[in-house]
């Protein structure tokens, strides 16, 4: 007989999102209510310390991991949970044997919920076209352009992001593993890349980013 | 697109871009010219 089974969810909500990512939350808690998925939905946790690394905890008691994998397959899930596929989010699951700890590593609950990750991420995300002028953090465009350059491309083209403050040549300094061609290739191909990596600075001092000039 | 779900991810948001006259984009964004 299937277990019931508890989920807590631990948000990471940036200070100036914490009131969109409250109603994202509501949104999608009265969508999963309303079918009566769910056995009992405990109120949404708030930390009490500004800074706490989660400043929000769910926790979800579901009747089965069945009913739980198919309210978050509907549709209508993706569209209401879709105000909170940008917040980081930690997810434990307990069953009712072992209400207090958390689920085993690798169960097959815990790789669904990994793999739900990665789909809400790619169905979920949308292009914006209007911005508030706020900076980025530095360690988030770092994140970012790494991003980028662990893409996959076409002959390694890939892109190289520059900071604010940087000099033409320092790129190959913050970020080493585009700086220097590969040592197994073949010196023409070494000396072709070497020729061609010349990296494309911003006099503006802000942080934008280039593509490598293609070598062959 | 692996950085604008990398962006999402940050609660940061973003979109896809492209600018065809390349001289235009150098010169918007202060990239110096071809050498």
């Amino acid at each position: 007989m299937a277990e019931p089974v508890t989920l807590i969810n631990s948000f990471e909500v940036p200070s100036p999102t914490r009131r969109n990512s409250f109603i994202a939350w509501e949104k999608t808690r009265d969508y999963l209510e309303s079918p009566a998925w769910i056995h009992q939905y405990r109120p949404l946790h708030q930390a009490v310390a500004p800074n706490a690394e989660f400043q929000f905890v769910n926790i979800a008691r579901w009747q089965t991991a069945e009913d739980f994998m198919t309210a978050i397959q509907s549709p209508g899930f993706r569209e209401a949970a879709a105000g909170l596929a940008g917040y980081r989010r930690t997810q434990r699951s307990t069953g009712s044997s072992a209400p207090d700890g958390p689920a085993p590593n690798g169960s097959a609950l815990e790789k669904d919920q990994e793999t739900m990750q990665t789909w809400e991420a790619i169905t979920s995300r949308r292009n914006v076209r209007s911005f508030d002028g706020r900076p980025i953090a530095a360690t988030d465009l770092d994140r970012i352009l790494e991003a980028g350059r662990q893409a996959p491309s076409s002959q390694n083209w890939q892109a190289v992001g520059l900071h604010p403050g940087h000099r033409p040549g320092d790129a190959s300094a913050s970020w080493p593993r585009c700086g220097a061609a590969p040592a197994t290739w073949p010196g023409r191909r070494r000396r072709s890349w070497s020729s061609h990596r010349r990296p494309i600075t911003s006099s503006t001092g802000r942080s934008s980013i280039s593509a490598r000039r293609r070598w062959r | 697109m692996a950085m604008t779900l990398a962006a999402a991810d940050l609660g940061i948001g973003s979109c896809h871009a492209g600018v065809a006259d390349i001289q235009l984009a150098r010169e918007l964004l202060g990239f110096p010219g071809e050498p």
